[in-house]
């Protein structure tokens, strides 16, 4: 959701623009930030999302925190005992043998998810502004609906498709003459996990492509008319005008869907139907909910939910970063 | 309907009356709300409205409130709701999970109750057992299903078979006939026995002597390996491999629905419970008296499987300060009059065995009653409701289904998992 | 979400080059149908079992049409003296109470997230970015998680089994992504707007209400769907938080088909499909709301 206007582009030469990102250069309207006494505005602005956050999340956050290094299991729960146990949780979490390929899975499984979303989403959005307004209206709603079924009914719909005796996908392709008769798509990791993957992508795009294309709409049409003019071929022009512009809403939405599919967990659940076994090693989102709730192990399941976190803050990290200096006034701009 | 609604009525009324008049009105003046978790489709409100009516003869001025839950999610609900500031007094618990809160807790004992309880000394073991907990009694007995061989009279007279087998050697030798019969039928199932029904593997394996895990020594460790398990779970395999189609090794009853799959005449029997019997009808109304029950056999003729029982508890939160209100309506709930009056509307297995004759079922019916009379259970551990969540049995039952000749070192490989599983905590 | 700038008949290319080719245009309108039919088949077919009666849905042969037409299960879904006992004679309990909680936490999150998101970008101010970092990470940790320590902390403010509690729980959970959104669409708007505003005489705070706030309307719309869509499905908070089945929400509502002997899949799938029609419908409704706001932002950009 990048500016619809760049005041920071030089007029008259959009073409050759850097990609500047929104609002880099020092503006006009700085002086209306200069009073220092005007900091009560800001923070009173921000205080009610700053108190629900921290109220809602916050305090729950610390609370799981303090958990992973507590023994607590139902008893300890219920009765509101608190049993210390230092770094026990976290010391037979790395000694698990199966927390390298947990992790390695993971990331396998988080990158195929993002990247296959992330290249639909985008080039749905691309496709939605080449179509007539009647047929984008009705690609949207069919991205809307695929968006807002329940994913319990999703799931349930995903499971009868793929089921193997009178699932439509193996009718489909034995119709076409491939032999997919009785074809069992949950019987290996690997056929396991493509299915999976291809419903949450499949919920995921109507999210990032109706996201993006709002995002490419957003560019102004006459800086784009610009660049051509100056002679710049499409494909150029889309690089200088089009991406600097959209890039700030995409990594958004690239980081957003990390943190979403890493923590992803519904859909592994109800297709494997609890099986998760059938994944040999599990995804940590999942890896969390079973020791947490199947073995009653909180603070085993509350540390799982810490590393998760920290490994996303350092895979993350970097874009984050990004966006928030993108967004900022520059750091020597005066008030 | 209209004369099944009576009924209800009656003995509702029955209930309301015959229960409240020997019993002492209690000291409890001032009233108020005793908050009741019931799972869905457990219970109808018959069944609670008429336990209600008699609550409120004892304890004028009380109200109750029936709350009904899904079981999606229900163990952290319950976790929940025990962990804070107001639970629920009186919960449903599922007999699985019984075992793992009747530790935690966070529930009332009820021993020193126990006799206060009708029909207590017969309880079904299947329901109390869990409940059971170093000495304590943390949930009593609700209601309680399992499931029976469903065949297909034409199909058996048409083999050739006049009646239900006696031994499992008989079922491969029916099922042998069946197959030549209808050799025709694409996809045909003698028996259709989904990989992953475990509730429907299990008595196999207990019919031949074997155990899941049985305890050593305070501790419980996995008997998958033990020589009368190791017998059951060959003879599953066979079964499974013989009487039932390929596609059929690793799915679960619900997908394809077995009684569907039964209903279409692809298979001639199926194992499942009695809410299955209408399904069958109403998928294909042919069937109608066309369907006939049996016990599954054991190895030897007269000793048929022991079940699997399925089923509810109620328990009593010990933080709810209404103890007394909270016992009285369990007692009314679990008592004869209102386990009758849930029987004949629902159709569940009464929660003792000297009620089990008492209400007169059709003959098909019948036989889920009686083969309640020789059940078993999964160990009553706390351990055990991550086995569930893990679906360790469905892994282990789909993995045999899927024909591996070394049934030996599945067992020992699924015994450690067991060890592991059941001894956490 | 949708076409801006397509008033006036002219669709919308910007930043993607017009294609030139009649054969192009039908080769992308072709790919649109196969895209769309691709994403919507899953939700075709749960239409499609809901009209279907339950032993067509899962027996052996997939029928793509409702052969067996049945409205059956909807009413099984909406009939309170239905499905007694299970907790499914509560569609409209359940249905009211969807529609308080949610469009309840979507106004709190769009406010909320609209006061932030100017005071993030209007104002430079000593630990905004540390607030935008903390906001990300909050969201990093996995919802399941979370369950307990939530229930935990309403149930000592009393909160649970009550609107407001679970209000804030989808406020809370959704304003993180809403703040970021919205902090794109607010630097999109040019300050001389608002400045010219106060040179007229109003407030800093009346220029961003009057003025800002029109202006990023499309993206509060856009973000609300998020917020709306979000918290219209969430299961796993509703169910923990509420307890007595006139306070629950349709999601909860939905599992009442699932029984512990089976799942009526003709109930669950009608459920669903009347889940998603107010979805559809808002987006309908909202739709060319989305379109003139975001031009309006073009044109005087």
């Amino acid at each position: 959701m990048a500016a619809p206007t760049v005041p920071g582009l030089a007029p008259g030469a959009p073409g050759q623009a850097p990609p500047v990102p929104a609002y880099r250069g020092r503006r006009p309207g700085q002086r209306l930030r200069r009073a220092g006494r005007r900091h009560a505005l800001p923070v009173a602005l921000l205080l009610p999302s700053l108190g629900l956050i921290g109220l809602m999340t916050g305090y729950p956050l610390g609370r799981l925190v303090a958990t992973s290094f507590q023994d607590l299991g139902l008893p300890e729960l219920i009765g509101h005992k608190v049993v210390w146990d230092g770094l026990a949780n976290y010391r037979e979490l790395f000694t698990s043998s199966d927390l390298g390929t947990s992790i390695v899975q993971t990331v396998l499984f988080v990158t195929a998810c993002v990247g296959l979303t992330m290249a639909i989403g985008t080039g749905a959005a691309l496709l939605l502004g080449r179509i007539g307004r009647l047929l984008r209206v009705t690609v949207s709603v069919c991205l809307l609906l695929a968006w807002s079924m329940p994913t319990s009914a999703a799931s349930i719909v995903w499971t009868w498709l793929f089921q193997s005796e009178w699932g439509v996908a193996n009718y489909m392709l034995s119709a076409v003459g491939l032999h997919f008769a009785n074809h069992n798509w949950f019987g290996s990791t690997i056929s396991a996990y493509a299915i999976i993957t291809a419903n949450i992508v499949w919920g995921a795009v109507p999210f990032v492509a109706l996201t993006m294309y709002s995002a490419f709409t957003l560019v102004p049409r006459d800086l784009f008319e610009a660049a051509a003019v100056d002679g710049a071929s499409p494909a150029v022009a889309f690089r200088r005008v089009t991406l600097p512009i959209v890039r700030p809403i995409f990594v958004l939405l690239a980081v957003l869907s990390v943190i979403w599919d890493a923590n992803v967990f519904n859909q592994v659940w109800y297709l494997t139907q609890g099986n998760a076994q059938l994944l040999n090693v599990i995804p940590l989102g999942v890896w969390q909910y079973i020791e947490a709730f199947s073995s009653q192990r909180y603070g085993l399941g509350a540390a799982v939910a810490v590393v998760m976190v920290l490994l996303l803050v350092a895979v993350t990290g970097y874009y984050i970063r990004i966006m928030v200096r993108t967004g900022q006034l520059r750091e020597g701009a005066k008030t | 309907m209209k004369k099944r609604l009576m009924t209800s009525t009656a003995v509702a009324v029955a209930l309301a009356t015959g229960l409240s008049s020997g019993l002492p009105a209690p000291a409890s003046a001032s009233g108020g709300t005793l908050t009741v978790w019931l799972m869905t489709g457990d219970t109808q409100p018959a069944v609670y409205n008429a336990v209600n009516a008699a609550f409120a003869k004892q304890y004028p001025g009380w109200t109750v409130n029936v709350e009904i839950q899904q079981w999606s999610g229900i163990a952290s609900k319950l976790t929940a709701a025990l962990a804070g500031s107001s639970p629920p007094d009186v919960m449903e618990i599922g007999n699985t999970d019984v075992a793992e809160f009747a530790a935690s807790g966070g529930l009332a004992n009820l021993a020193p109750d126990k006799g206060q309880f009708q029909n207590s000394s017969q309880w079904l073991s299947g329901l109390e057992g869990p409940a059971e907990y170093d000495g304590g009694l943390y949930a009593v007995p609700e209601l309680a299903g399992d499931r029976v061989v469903v065949y297909n009279k034409a199909m058996f007279r048409q083999a050739g078979i006049s009646r239900p087998p006696a031994t499992l050697d008989q079922l491969l030798a029916d099922g042998a006939a069946l197959k030549n019969r209808f050799a025709k039928v694409k996809d045909f199932s003698a028996l259709y026995l989904p990989g992953e029904e475990w509730y429907a593997a299990l008595p196999i394996v207990w019919a031949y002597g074997g155990q899941i895990a049985v305890q050593k020594a305070g501790r419980w460790v996995g008997d998958l390996e033990s020589k009368a398990s190791l017998a059951g779970l060959h003879e599953y395999q066979v079964v499974q491999n013989y009487l039932s189609t390929p596609a059929s090794r690793d799915v679960n009853e619900a997908n394809p629905s077995d009684a569907a799959v039964f209903a279409s005449g692809k298979a001639a029997m199926f194992i499942d419970g009695t809410w299955t019997l209408g399904q069958v009808i109403s998928d294909n109304k042919k069937m109608a008296g066309q369907i006939g029950t049996f016990i599954l056999p054991g190895p030897v003729a007269g000793k048929p499987a022991p079940v699997f029982l399925g089923g509810s508890d109620l328990a009593i939160a010990k933080n709810s300060p209404n103890q007394a209100q909270a016992l009285a309506w369990v007692k009314l709930y679990t008592g004869t009059a209102a386990q009758e009056l849930q029987t004949k509307l629902e159709g569940f297995i009464p929660n003792a065995s000297n009620l089990i004759g008492l209400v007169k079922v059709a003959p098909d019916v019948a036989n889920y009653f009686k083969a309640a009379s020789v059940s078993n259970f999964t160990p009553p551990v706390p351990g055990w409701a991550t086995v569930e969540a893990d679906n360790v049995m469905q892994d282990l039952f789909a993995q045999l289904a899927e024909g591996n000749q070394n049934v030996e070192a599945i067992a020992k490989s699924y015994d450690n998992k067991l060890d592991v599983l059941l001894n956490a905590h | 979400m949708s076409g801006p700038q397509a008033v006036g008949g002219t669709p919308a290319r910007a930043g993607v080059h017009r294609a030139g080719h009649r054969w192009a245009t039908w080769l992308w309108r072709a790919v649109a149908v196969g895209f769309a039919a691709v994403m919507v088949f899953p939700v075709y077919w749960m239409v499609n079992s809901a009209f279907e009666p339950n032993n067509q849905i899962t027996s052996l042969t997939p029928s793509f049409f409702p052969v067996h037409f049945t409205l059956h299960n909807f009413v099984r879904a909406v009939d309170h003296t239905a499905g007694t006992g299970s907790g499914q004679a509560y569609f409209w309990d359940d249905a009211r109470n969807s529609a308080i909680v949610v469009t309840s936490a979507v106004a709190i999150t769009l406010l909320f997230a609209f006061l932030a998101a100017a005071a993030i970008s209007r104002f430079r101010l000593r630990g905004a970015s540390a607030f935008l970092v903390l906001v990300l990470v909050v969201q990093m940790v996995p919802g399941t998680a979370m369950v307990i320590p939530i229930f935990l902390f309403l149930s000592n403010l009393h909160l649970t089994d009550n609107y407001l509690g679970l209000i804030l729980v989808y406020a809370a959970s959704t304003l993180p992504f809403t703040i970021w959104a919205l902090r794109g669409f607010v630097r999109g708007v040019p300050l001389e707007l608002e400045e010219a505003a106060m040179v007229d005489g109003a407030s800093r705070l009346g220029a961003f209400m009057r003025i800002l706030f029109p202006l990023v309307l499309p993206g509060l719309i856009s973000t609300g769907i998020f917020a709306f869509i979000t918290s219209w499905n969430d299961f796993l908070m509703a169910d923990v938080v509420m307890q007595q089945n006139y306070h629950q929400t349709l999601p909860v509502w939905l599992f009442s088909f699932t029984t512990n002997t089976g799942t009526d899949y003709g109930g669950l799938m009608a459920g669903c499909t009347l889940m998603s029609l107010p979805v559809v419908v808002f987006f309908l409704l909202v739709q060319r709301r989305i379109v003139s706001g975001l031009t309006a932002g073009a044109v005087k950009g």
